[in-house]
């Protein structure tokens, strides 16, 4: 049995695929430190103050602190509770729209607009009105996310829908498929890529919707959490809670990003 | 008869204004949000023919106008250079996406607490709303230029602010606007949650201020306003991209 040398000019080779692979990944992280470093060289030499800015160690340890000591737990608990439900209700709210303006054609191409227009306008301003009608309890928040959430669901899923190739169902009629059975066999798994993708911009937009009006009610949640540390000046803590939040929204997109990709691929 | 999308949409819009306006007339269901049609143009007229009130729109116009330009420059500026530079634009793609999809008001304690509570601190929201939508804007059109262009443009031994001048920016033109008017929108937004949450001046407050009195009309009279302006902004900049040629 003979066993084959290693090519010496092959071995760079497969280690430049995994730079070039890897570099963007890798430069970002490198920017990101350096950004870290910079700023707190920046608070460590005094060129700016502790108390305007808090440093990227002080960040981590109100963090710590605030993980220990359970604020931050309980607040996420009932943001993602909250969201839960909004994005609940919007999935449910959104795939039944979304599925009668596919079934309906004339009201499809009527309403769509429509619908593009209330996404586009500044829907959050809407709030007091929700004050109004729930009183200052976590129903105003769960209504006013659900309605944030569920827009984009509707449009995406009558896209998706709408995007089937008719080749397909021609197929399924040719084996004589009950309507029912195109449906649930061919149309929905067809179009379910589409219709995750506005799942996913429902997810992203009801957690946007959720975390600002806890912030502006201050009801309960990241946001009331955020804005109880800011009333107290507690500023590292409110640093390290904005830090929170931005990392649970690219924890967000990440994870949807991914299960996106994954339920393209797998067709 | 109805038979037409245009016609559909003109009968729901009527429908639920029906609905809307009969309920309030006979208070049927919470009629503290219902108010009349009536009553909010009261409120519109009322509002308007006060001084105060023109103070509190100059305020809110400022903050927004002066973040959003702010924005317009930078979002262009940093979304042309990732899109130059595509080895720092996939770098940094994935953390500009984590902060644009973060709710902006949360930045507002980090904000206060080096702009204090006064237009300074308006205009950086209104900058932070803004910037986002811009620069992903500018920073995807760079990615659809087409590469022959920018070839012939350094075949001739261009300078760089040539290129951003004469092969960029016309390629931008549309992916801009559509950022400008997606990154108005949020500065406004950005603006108006402010000032309903901290503010001592602009709509926003106002807004906070009649919802703090029960005065349900003016208040809703300060939201169509509200509305009103982004309307207009959005077909300013609708008429102004549909001018600009292909």
């Amino acid at each position: 049995m003979t066993t084959k040398a290693p090519n010496p000019a092959t071995a760079p080779s497969k280690m430049l695929k995994y730079w070039h692979r890897h570099m963007s990944t890798l430069l970002g992280l490198g920017i990101f430190a350096a950004l870290l470093a910079l700023w707190e060289t920046s608070i460590s030499l005094g060129w700016i103050s502790k108390f305007v800015l808090t440093p990227p160690s002080g960040i981590v340890k109100a963090l710590i602190k605030l993980t220990q000591n359970g604020e931050l737990t309980g607040a996420l608990f009932t943001t993602l509770s909250i969201l839960a439900a909004s994005l609940g209700l919007a999935m449910v709210i959104g795939i039944s729209i979304g599925y009668l303006l596919y079934r309906n054609q004339l009201w499809g191409k009527a309403f769509e607009p429509l619908l593009g227009a209330i996404f586009a306008s500044p829907l959050p301003l809407m709030f007091p009105i929700f004050l109004v009608l729930f009183g200052r309890t976590f129903y105003a928040i769960i209504f006013l996310a659900t309605i944030y959430g569920s827009i984009p669901i509707i449009m995406n899923t009558r896209e998706a829908l709408l995007s089937v190739r008719r080749t397909l169902i021609w197929v399924g009629r040719s084996f004589r498929l009950s309507e029912t059975q195109i449906f649930w066999k061919i149309i929905v798994p067809a179009a379910a890529p589409l219709m995750f993708s506005g799942i996913r911009m429902g997810l992203i937009y009801a957690l946007l919707g959720v975390v600002a009006f806890e912030f502006l009610t201050d009801l309960g949640g990241l946001g009331r959490l955020l804005s109880e540390l800011n009333y107290k000046f507690k500023i590292p803590e409110s640093f390290a809670l904005t830090a929170a939040t931005v990392m649970l929204s690219g924890l967000v997109l990440f994870i949807t990003g991914w299960i996106e990709r994954s339920i393209s691929n797998s067709r | 008869m109805l038979n037409t999308p245009t016609r559909v949409r003109a009968f729901a819009l009527f429908a639920i204004w029906l609905i809307w306006e009969v309920n309030a007339q006979i208070a049927w269901l919470v009629p503290e949000v219902f108010t009349p049609t009536s009553k909010i143009l009261v409120g519109l007229v009322e509002i308007s023919t006060s001084k105060v009130f023109y103070e509190h729109l100059f305020f809110t116009i400022l903050s927004t106008g002066v973040g959003f330009l702010i924005a317009v420059v930078a979002g262009t500026i940093i979304g042309i250079a990732l899109g130059a530079f595509k080895i720092f634009g996939r770098a940094l793609n994935p953390y500009i996406a984590a902060f644009a999809s973060s709710p902006k008001i949360i930045f507002l304690p980090v904000v206060m607490s080096f702009a204090g509570w006064g237009t300074e601190t308006k205009i950086t929201m209104a900058f932070i709303g803004a910037i986002f939508p811009i620069l992903l804007s500018a920073y995807a059109g760079m990615l659809t230029i087409n590469q022959v262009h920018i070839r012939v443009a350094k075949s001739f031994n261009i300078k760089w602010y040539d290129l951003v001048r004469k092969v960029y920016l016309p390629s931008l033109r549309h992916p801009l606007l559509v950022g400008f008017r997606l990154g108005f929108g949020a500065s406004l937004v950005s603006v108006v949650l402010t000032e309903a949450k901290f503010g001592e001046s602009g709509l926003g407050f106002l807004a906070m201020q009649y919802y703090g009195l029960y005065a349900i009309g003016k208040m809703f009279s300060v939201l169509v306003i509200l509305f009103a302006l982004a309307i207009i902004a959005n077909f300013l900049l609708d008429r102004f991209a549909t001018r600009v040629p292909h």
